[in-house]
């Protein structure tokens, strides 16, 4: 232990000014980090906070690269020549002093951040917050701390660090574009841990056996293996078998949880011109019934298949959505890219199709009651919500540490307490929703946020007036627990994709890249 | 019957394709000091490395202190001491935090010791390592090495571009204050290696040409040169002792490198029946270095 001390005391001697920069980026990031948790309506300043948060987020990534790759390479492990390697250092102690390193000096005083921002948020620092305070740290070393040290230990520079680092950021960049064109890959996240697996382990190989040998070449090797191996395990995942394998086809006798089925297409209010991209936009939508009371249904994914009367068969593969249907739901927006070449072929016949939906049905029995107020209200299982100042049609909440995976609230349009006006009259009977969640803090700190966004009454745009909260409205709060996951096919009878394709004007609208008249 | 602080088994290490050392088959005996010579390239470093256990061997083995060398780390190396010319020294350390620094990692570090060194190297303890001139540099690290009695003292051309001085200063603190160790040493201060070692090894192309005492090896070098009345007959063959022979007009010039007095002059009579006079002269070991060498060239 002397030793690991002697050492680790050394290190602190030797990079003093590393230790500040991180510890002033730590203190600016927390010191900024509460303007998050409030609205920012207003278009310049929130832009500002919004760039300012990104900047320390990235200062105080970097003070940390910098504080690790300084700590390990004050005894380089790349190399021959370093006069320590033939002295008594001995590995497990000059490791354990490495890691106490940095524990000290990013884990402990991130720990230590995180209790204030917690208490700053409202959230008093309970024992129940400590497994999931100490969760974050564990993923911090794992996903973020532990590949730094593994880059340090097989570099001897920080300029061969840097490079590293850069080229992590282009195989990082290479391996999304690839994963890109593989269809159903942005769905399934079924080989993400293997792939945390693979990475996980190579890192902690790497620097234990850098620590331990010295095998330099051998360590490069074994991370560039690991990042092949990656590479692999992205373009060779059976996605589809793996979403099969997690939503279970619906039995022909079992009764579905929702009614989906194909609504008629609205004519274009614009007239459709050619586009010059290889993919385009169709949008189908559906009209959705069935839905037991207390039930939600998540689409989380959607695949179309067409297949032409001569033969042509076009799939798109699953595509990651984040939608969610309500009881009193009644229609559903499903938009997919065609491939160009196969749309000009179909467009005008009346084609096979269909739409498999992968969908994860929840149910909460029992929401709360919650009365809105004029600042925070507590709201239990989730932390704490206020409402909008500016419009009144959103909740902004805030957690500690983990948020829930659903929260649904409700609001009737009978209840509401904000005044009205002739123009836009609030209609009658109808309940609005918003709903967010499947959100996790950090990745630094600890208080996380989301926006439950009161659409529309009914969930149709056209009921006039917007949903809205002003204190003193009944709002009910649901945390839905999955029930089951499954999927769904829904034939498109008499589907003309001309007739569903979304015209250039609604592209624009919906923020798609406008085209070439 | 003496011990050997490092002996290497048929030791070899190949970088890629490239044979760095060969075969090494070295012994050390304890107390010596070893010279390791050779020309540039020749795997002095090389097998100075795998003792150290900085480079792994690809064949063979080599043992130091009666550890394997790949096994030498941590405690092990409380009784070795290692400078080499080109080794990287934490710059900003002043010399006395790098000694104080160091200390603790050594049980038998020895203050007195130290600071005896520290005053007869004139090492300014206030100033960065960084700022340090080489030659200051050098004796940082003799100091560091030398003040916990280690049993053997590795050294990898130590004195390369060190002005003579310091060169001096350095070697007699190294034999002042490591009566007790083996020294291993890899140079090209031939001049100066010849002063104290007791043994010496030439590696060459990364084999051992040989490895003997310092005084058999000097005396067993002879350049000799013989006189004629008229120009003589050269052989065909020369005997293998016989390195690097010229001649001109009525002169025959060679190293002799197993000299015997009486077999050496009757191998002469033999082939050269009408030799006149006959010199022999006993070579430096900087003399003998450059005729192994340059004979080895010609041979490759």
């Amino acid at each position: 232990m002397r030793q690991v001390v002697h050492i680790f005391r050394k290190d602190v001697r030797h990079h003093w000014v590393e230790i500040l920069f991180t510890l002033a980026a730590l203190v600016a990031f927390a010191w900024d980090e509460p303007s998050h948790w409030v609205q920012q309506n207003d278009f310049p300043e929130s832009r500002v906070r919004g760039i300012m948060y990104g900047f320390l987020a990235v200062l105080l990534l970097v003070s940390w690269w910098l504080l690790i790759v300084r700590a390990v390479q004050s005894e380089t492990l790349a190399g021959d020549r370093q006069y320590w390697i033939t002295r008594p250092y001995e590995w497990k102690k000059l490791l354990a002093a490495k890691i106490l390193f940095v524990g000290v000096f990013v884990n402990v005083p991130l720990l230590i951040a995180d209790v204030v921002l917690l208490t700053r948020a409202g959230f008093k620092p309970v024992p129940s917050f400590v497994p999931g305070l100490l969760w974050m740290q564990v993923t911090l070393v794992v996903f973020l701390l532990l590949p730094i040290a593994a880059l340090a230990t097989v570099t001897s520079s920080i300029a061969q660090s840097a490079l590293a680092l850069l080229a992590v950021g282009v195989y990082i960049a290479v391996t999304a574009t690839l994963a890109a064109y593989i269809p159903s890959a942005s769905f399934s996240t079924g080989s993400d841990g293997l792939q945390a697996a693979v990475l996980i382990v190579a890192c902690l190989a790497t620097v234990v056996w850098q620590y331990a040998r010295r095998k330099t070449d051998r360590s490069r090797a074994l991370l560039v293996s690991a990042a092949a191996a990656i590479l692999i395990i992205v373009v060779a995942t059976p996605y589809r078998t793996l979403v099969a394998y997690e939503y279970q086809q619906l039995g022909p006798a079992e009764q579905r949880p929702v009614q989906l089925a194909l609504a008629p297409a609205k004519p274009s209010a614009s007239e459709v011109v050619p586009d010059e991209k290889r993919d385009l936009e169709i949008q189908i939508p559906m009209r959705v019934s069935g839905i037991d009371d207390h039930s939600f249904v998540a689409v989380d994914g959607m695949m179309l298949t067409i297949e032409a009367q001569d033969g042509p068969r076009w799939n798109s593969g699953w595509k990651s959505v984040s939608q969610l249907l309500f009881p009193n739901q009644q229609l559903l927006q499903t938009h997919f890219e065609v491939k160009k070449s196969f749309f000009e072929k179909v467009k005008s016949s009346a084609v096979r199709a269909h739409i498999s939906f992968a969908v994860t049905v929840s149910r909460d029995m029992s929401p709360r009651r919650i009365i809105a107020t004029g600042g925070d209200f507590v709201v239990p299982e989730v932390g704490l919500c206020s409402v909008d100042q500016r419009f009144s049609t959103s909740l902004l909440c805030r957690f500690p540490v983990r948020g829930p995976r659903l929260i649904v609230v409700e609001t009737a349009s009978s209840q509401t307490t904000c005044p009205t006006s002739d123009d836009e009259p609030v209609p009658a009977g109808k309940t609005a929703h918003g709903w967010g969640g499947n959100t996790d803090s950090g990745p630094f700190s600890p208080v996380g946020t989301f926006n439950l966004y009161l659409w529309a009454w009914g969930g149709v745009a056209e009921h006039g007036s917007s949903p809205r909260v002003c204190p003193g409205t009944p709002l009910f709060f649901s945390t839905p627990e999955v029930v089951r996951r499954i999927r769904m096919e829904v034939d498109l009878n008499g589907f003309r994709p001309a007739d569903y394709r979304l015209s250039n004007s609604f592209r624009f609208m919906l923020g798609a890249p406008a085209t070439k008249k | 019957m003496m011990s050997s602080t490092i002996r290497t088994e048929n030791l070899t290490k190949k970088f890629r394709r490239v044979d760095a050392l060969n075969g090494l088959n070295l012994d050390v005996s304890d107390g010596a000091i070893y010279a390791l010579v050779g020309p540039n390239g020749a795997g002095k470093t090389t097998a100075i490395k795998i003792l150290m256990n900085i480079f792994g061997p690809t064949n063979g083995r080599a043992t130091v202190l009666g550890m394997d060398s790949t096994r030498l780390a941590g405690r092990a190396f409380t009784a070795i001491a290692y400078v080499s010319e080109n080794q990287e020294l934490p710059g900003w350390m002043r010399v006395d935090g790098f000694m104080a620094y160091l200390r603790p990692f050594y049980p038998s570090w020895d203050r007195d010791l130290e600071n005896e060194l520290v005053l007869q190297f004139a090492l300014p303890l206030d100033r960065k390592l960084k700022h340090l001139s080489r030659g200051m540099r050098m004796k940082a690290a003799f100091a560091s090495s030398l003040a916990y009695h280690p049993k053997l003292i590795v050294l990898d051309e130590p004195f390369g571009g060190l002005d003579p001085l310091v060169r001096d200063e350095l070697i007699e603190g190294m034999l002042e204050r490591a009566t007790e160790a083996t020294i291993f040493i890899s140079s090209h201060d031939l001049t100066e290696v010849e002063t104290f070692a007791s043994h010496v090894g030439y590696l060459e192309q990364g084999r051992l040409r040989f490895s003997e005492q310092m005084a058999t090896l000097t005396e067993r070098f002879r350049e000799v040169e013989l006189t004629f009345d008229i120009s003589p007959a050269l052989p065909e063959k020369w005997p293998a002792t016989w390195i690097l022979p010229t001649s001109s007009a009525a002169v025959v010039r060679f190293i002799e490198t197993h000299f015997d007095a009486e077999r050496s002059r009757a191998e002469i009579q033999k082939i050269f029946s009408n030799v006149r006079d006959v010199t022999f002269t006993p070579m430096s070991l900087r003399s003998i270095f450059l005729a192994m060498a340059k004979a080895g060239r010609e041979a490759a």
